[in-house]
């Protein structure tokens, strides 16, 4: 795969929008350690960090962290 | 980003620990500190849950998420913290992907059972992941899901080493701009944003979004491709990369 064809799909990949194919094929690049991907792929994860941020904070309820520490706690 | 259930940005609280870095208690988790991850927790779990919320159309649904987002946590914190990446950006990415298993296994009409009261072990530090290792394996009943049908980001998202995830003081940077990267985010052109919305929020892919939309699929691909080269560049501006008038 050519990285020049790969500039606008790094976001989408994070977000699990691209086609099945698309991100097949994306992956198998990415195995192969490519610097260039990876680093644009860095700066789509920070991207797709700040999108997620525009959602609504949401209190979760009053047992959820009791659960989830009782949980590691009993490992 | 104006929709319901958005409220412009907010950066994660961090809580009554301001003075602990996120990474400090990254490495305290992966040392196995309990109170370390029930602090990172308080910072995260509201961003998180909210994110979940939006995924996944029900609170309960998203409690459980959130639970398997931690629980991730604390098996891979080793891993996490030798590949120095922001558990934030970590954090984030891994919640996406656990609303978006969900939500599609949903759609599939696939049920998916309630989290397992079993915890995974902790893989040694330094050893790979494995990329078919996913929670949902315990999670669902026995034959409900071949491992080949396993979601083909999982692999990847916890696949080491994660070379990818943005350093810590990238993050930092961001959420210290993060009125700025607002207004660039309102700039864009409506169509484009309800796309991307219908990406981040909703977890469809181009192909669904097309669908919502009732678009053809080369538009609504160049649409959401505009608009991510659109962020991008306006992130170079706000983030000091070059200059530009936002």
């Amino acid at each position: 795969m050519d990285c020049r064809h790969l500039e606008s799909v790094y976001e989408l990949f994070l977000l699990g929008a691209l086609l099945e194919e698309d991100s097949l094929q994306l992956q198998e690049h990415l195995s192969l350690g490519c610097e260039h991907c990876l680093e644009r792929l860095k700066e789509a994860a920070r991207t797709v960090y700040l999108l997620s941020l525009a959602a609504k904070p949401v209190a979760p309820g009053p047992k959820a962290k009791a659960n989830l520490l009782r949980q590691v706690k009993g490992k | 980003m104006p929709n319901s259930g958005n409220s412009g940005f907010s950066k994660p609280s961090r809580g009554g620990d301001a003075e602990l870095r996120r990474e400090d208690l990254l490495a305290r988790v992966a040392g196995g500190d309990v109170e370390a991850l029930a602090s990172l927790y308080d910072q995260f779990a509201p961003t998180l849950m909210g994110m979940l919320v939006r995924i996944l159309s029900s609170k309960l649904d998203a409690e459980s998420g959130l639970q398997e987002v931690f629980l991730r946590l604390w098996k891979e914190a080793p891993e996490l913290a030798r590949a120095k990446g922001s558990v934030a950006a970590w954090l984030v990415l891994m919640a996406r992907q656990i609303g978006l298993e969900r939500v599609r296994a949903k759609r599939a009409g696939k049920a998916v059972a309630a989290p397992s009261r079993g915890l995974p072990g902790r893989r040694k530090a330094g050893k790979p992941a494995d990329s078919r290792i996913d929670s949902r394996a315990v999670e669902r009943k026995a034959g409900e899901h071949a491992p080949g049908e396993l979601d083909l980001h999982s692999g990847f998202l916890l696949a080491a080493p994660r070379t990818w995830l943005p350093r810590p003081e990238d993050i930092a940077l961001a959420e210290a701009r993060l009125d700025l990267l607002q207004r660039a985010f309102d700039q864009m052109p409506k169509p484009q944003r309800r796309s991307l919305e219908l990406a981040v929020f909703e977890a469809y892919n181009e192909s669904e979004i097309a669908a919502q939309l009732g678009e053809p699929l080369g538009k609504v691909s160049a649409g959401l491709r505009a608009a991510l080269t659109f962020l991008r560049h306006r992130q170079h501006a706000v983030l000091g990369t070059w200059t530009a008038d936002i």
